[in-house]
């Protein structure tokens, strides 16, 4: 859960460079996009339609820009980091292979990989779901082990400015809506799994989500 | 069809927290409600913020690996139509859709399958087929967990099911078709571990039925499901 980190909880990534050049590549092909510092988004929107007529480049500056998105948020669902590498991998090959079928009209290329990521993470979790139901019910109430310690790579500043904007925002919601939002996209857990595990009534959690998420956009100004 | 308090669902649809029969219903119901639609897009965006909070390098290997499986591995086309966005413009593909099921129950007769292991007659049809699952292919269109989509399309008391680009499962293994309602869980098809592609056309019979589902399975199929769900698609009439 986002609040048991302590400040300054390192966001590692793949660094500057790596995005700066992507983004450097996109604006190149693109010089009527709004592709400056700070518009990851944009430039993960060409790339990945870039990526869609077949190019490898493209691609891979997509990769650049989102596998520590995508892996971090896999890891935090499976916890396992063998099997989150798997789950990426998957989950890049599937951005891949369906690059072609990202419509920008409907939804930005960020949240379509990262939505892609999240239910391939869930699907694997709950598959392993009798297996490793214990332990996920004990560690959605325990601290997250940390995994401060290794490699320092670097920061994205559009992270870090994500991550304090978010914890910001989380901080807003009443603590039922915000242990609801955390345990169901962090641990992978229904809403129905939620409400036991909380010993609150199922229609509450359900409820709970919604407005927790819906006062997190007014919050963060996830716009239309 | 939809439950009456199906749009509360949005946020629990949003963060991937619906068990299958539930998130079959909500998407039934985002067919219909542009609202609600909206409302999950923007709540999705929200969701992917959070998982930014997460974000974490992954070994530098897997770049390599990520690139070397993308060189081999083959693009879905575009669309033929983009996802319509409003519901008037979405009833009209799944009223074309349902019309062309409609020829193609015509025009086979009594080709509909409606047990294990029947069927590889529709093969002959194959082009027919095709051309409808193409008309399909802008509508419904689902991911199958490892790779494909599934996607179908009611007409009367049929249902066409055509998947698509599923990965080949490891010998003596098959997918299997499932029809799911509030009545329970029935088997509608084995299709080849190899096959790739399969267009099907199911009776439904009973009514009532909500999704059409698959798993892998061993040889021959299983009496009920043995492992978990690969793919939903939801019905709508
Ligand atoms: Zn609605």
């Amino acid at each position: 859960m986002l609040a048991d980190h302590p400040d300054g909880r390192p966001l590692r990534s793949v660094g500057d460079r790596a995005r700066a050049d992507a983004v450097a590549s996109t604006a190149a092909a693109f010089p009527e996009g709004s592709t400056g510092p700070g518009s990851a988004r944009s430039a993960a929107d060409l790339l990945l339609q870039r990526a869609g007529r077949g190019d490898q480049d493209a691609f891979a500056g997509l990769y650049d820009l989102l596998s520590a998105r995508v892996f971090g948020l896999v890891r935090r669902v499976l916890r396992d980091p063998a099997q989150s590498e798997e789950v990426t991998q998957e989950v890049f090959l599937e951005v891949w292979r369906r690059a072609a079928r990202f419509d920008p009209e409907l939804g930005n290329a960020m949240s379509w990989v990262s939505s892609l990521a999240h239910r391939r993470a869930v699907d694997r979790v709950r598959s392993a779901q009798a297996a490793t139901d214990r332990e996920r019910k004990v560690s959605a109430m325990a601290p997250r082990d940390s995994d401060a310690g290794h490699d320092e790579v670097g920061e994205q500043v559009e992270l870090r400015l994500e991550y304090e904007r978010l914890r910001r925002c989380l901080g807003n919601l009443t603590e039922l809506q915000r242990e609801s939002i955390t345990m169901a996209y962090y641990n992978g857990y229904t809403y129905r799994e939620v409400a036991e595990l909380l010993a609150t009534p199922v229609p509450t959690v359900k409820t709970r989500m919604r407005d927790g998420l819906i006062r997190l956009r007014d919050c963060l100004g996830v716009g239309a | 069809m939809t439950p009456p308090d199906t749009h509360t669902l949005t946020g629990a649809y949003a963060l991937d927290a619906l068990d299958d029969y539930d998130r079959g219903n909500v998407e039934q119901h985002l067919a219909d409600c542009p609202v609600c639609a909206e409302e999950v897009e923007q709540l999705r965006a929200v969701a992917a913020l959070l998982g930014a909070a997460a974000a974490e390098s992954p070994p530098p290997s897997l770049r390599a690996a990520v690139l070397a499986g993308v060189e081999g591995t083959r693009q879905l086309p575009p669309r033929l139509a983009s996802r319509a966005r409003s519901s008037r413009t979405r009833r009209l593909y799944v009223a074309a859709a349902s019309a062309a099921a409609g020829l193609v129950i015509a025009a086979f007769g009594a080709v509909a399958v409606d047990q294990h292991h029947q069927l590889d007659q529709a093969r002959g049809q194959a082009a027919n087929l095709g051309a409808f699952a193409s008309a399909m292919a802008g509508t419904t269109s689902h991911p199958v967990t490892g790779g494909g989509t599934l996607a179908v399309a009611a007409a009367g008391d049929h249902v066409f099911v055509s998947a698509r680009d599923l990965p080949a499962l490891s010998a003596g293994r098959v997918y299997q078709l499932w029809l799911t309602g509030p009545a329970g869980i029935r088997s509608v098809g084995v299709v080849d571990g190899r096959a790739g592609d399969v267009n099907r056309l199911v009776k439904t019979s009973t009514s009532g039925a909500v999704a059409v589902k698959v798993t892998a399975e061993p040889a021959g199929g299983s009496e009920q499901p043995t492992t978990p769900v690969l793919a939903s698609a939801p019905l709508r009439a």
